[in-house]
């Protein structure tokens, strides 16, 4: 009989266990799940606590730099093709054009700085912005991408 | 003394004639038995403590709400881990925003 007992007690703890294990995980990924659908922009603004007038112009800054970026990712995919077709060049018939690679070396240098250049016009006019504070929490977000 | 005894002690004297060639038999043979008789007793102790305990009331509330924190706890922890990784995916995607050099930021084309 009291083997019984001291089954069934450790059943209704394990069934107690699990039900406030998915009770509270089921809770708060529902919230987070209804808060998936934010992009970029908009997890920016909770995650530094903008204000509509800092969002907003913050998202003009974004948008008026849109273009740009994507003709410099645009270019560097470019490269990325050219340089590419160089190496199966080099491996289907063993010529090594060393002008091309020559001039992709260049195109490369430049591409890499006039990108380095926007994304740091970019970070540093967002950051402008900002107050301190949020400032010192964008450059961590966006330390990677600092040249 | 029985019939089992009798032909045990006949089998006993039996094995008094066989001549084996191992001089640590006997203690390894001893070993072993005393193995097999420990065994079967060591696990029953533990059950048996661990039914001694929870069949008291306060020990089986505490082994339940034991097991209500950790369930909590472990809920707790994937969240954290959750939120975690999510903030460092819309992190990434914010960097190939606005970096034309980080992968997959002309695939918006």
């Amino acid at each position: 009989m009291e083997v019984w007992k001291s089954l069934m007690v450790i059943v209704i703890g394990v069934v107690a266990g699990v039900s406030a294990h998915l009770g509270y995980f089921n809770t708060y990924s529902a919230e987070m799940r209804a808060t998936s659908g934010l992009n970029e922009m908009e997890w920016l603004r909770s995650e530094l606590d903008l204000t509509e007038e800092q969002f907003a112009r913050i998202t003009r800054l974004h948008d008026d730099r849109e273009s740009e970026i994507r003709t410099l990712s645009r270019k560097v995919r470019d490269l990325e093709l050219m340089l590419a077709e160089l190496e199966a060049e080099r491996v289907t018939e063993g010529y090594v054009d060393y002008l091309e690679i020559r001039n992709y070396m260049e195109a490369k240098r430049k591409l890499d700085e006039a990108c380095s250049k926007s994304t740091n016009d970019l970070i540093a006019s967002v950051g402008d912005v900002m107050d301190l504070e949020q400032r010192r929490r964008y450059l961590t977000i966006v330390q990677g991408s600092l040249n | 003394m029985d019939k089992e005894d009798k032909e045990l002690d006949e089998a006993l004297g039996l094995w008094d004639e066989v001549k084996v060639d191992h001089s640590r038999l006997s203690s390894r043979v001893w070993a072993r038995v005393a193995n097999e008789e420990r065994e079967p007793t060591t696990l029953p102790t533990f059950f048996r403590l661990v039914q001694s305990l929870l069949v008291r009331p306060v020990y089986a509330a505490v082994f339940v709400v034991s097991c209500v924190l950790g369930g909590l706890l472990l809920a707790e922890l994937r969240v954290v881990k959750m939120e975690s990784d999510r903030h460092e995916q819309l992190a990434e995607s914010y960097k190939q925003v606005i970096d034309p050099l980080l992968k997959n930021t002309y695939l918006g084309d």
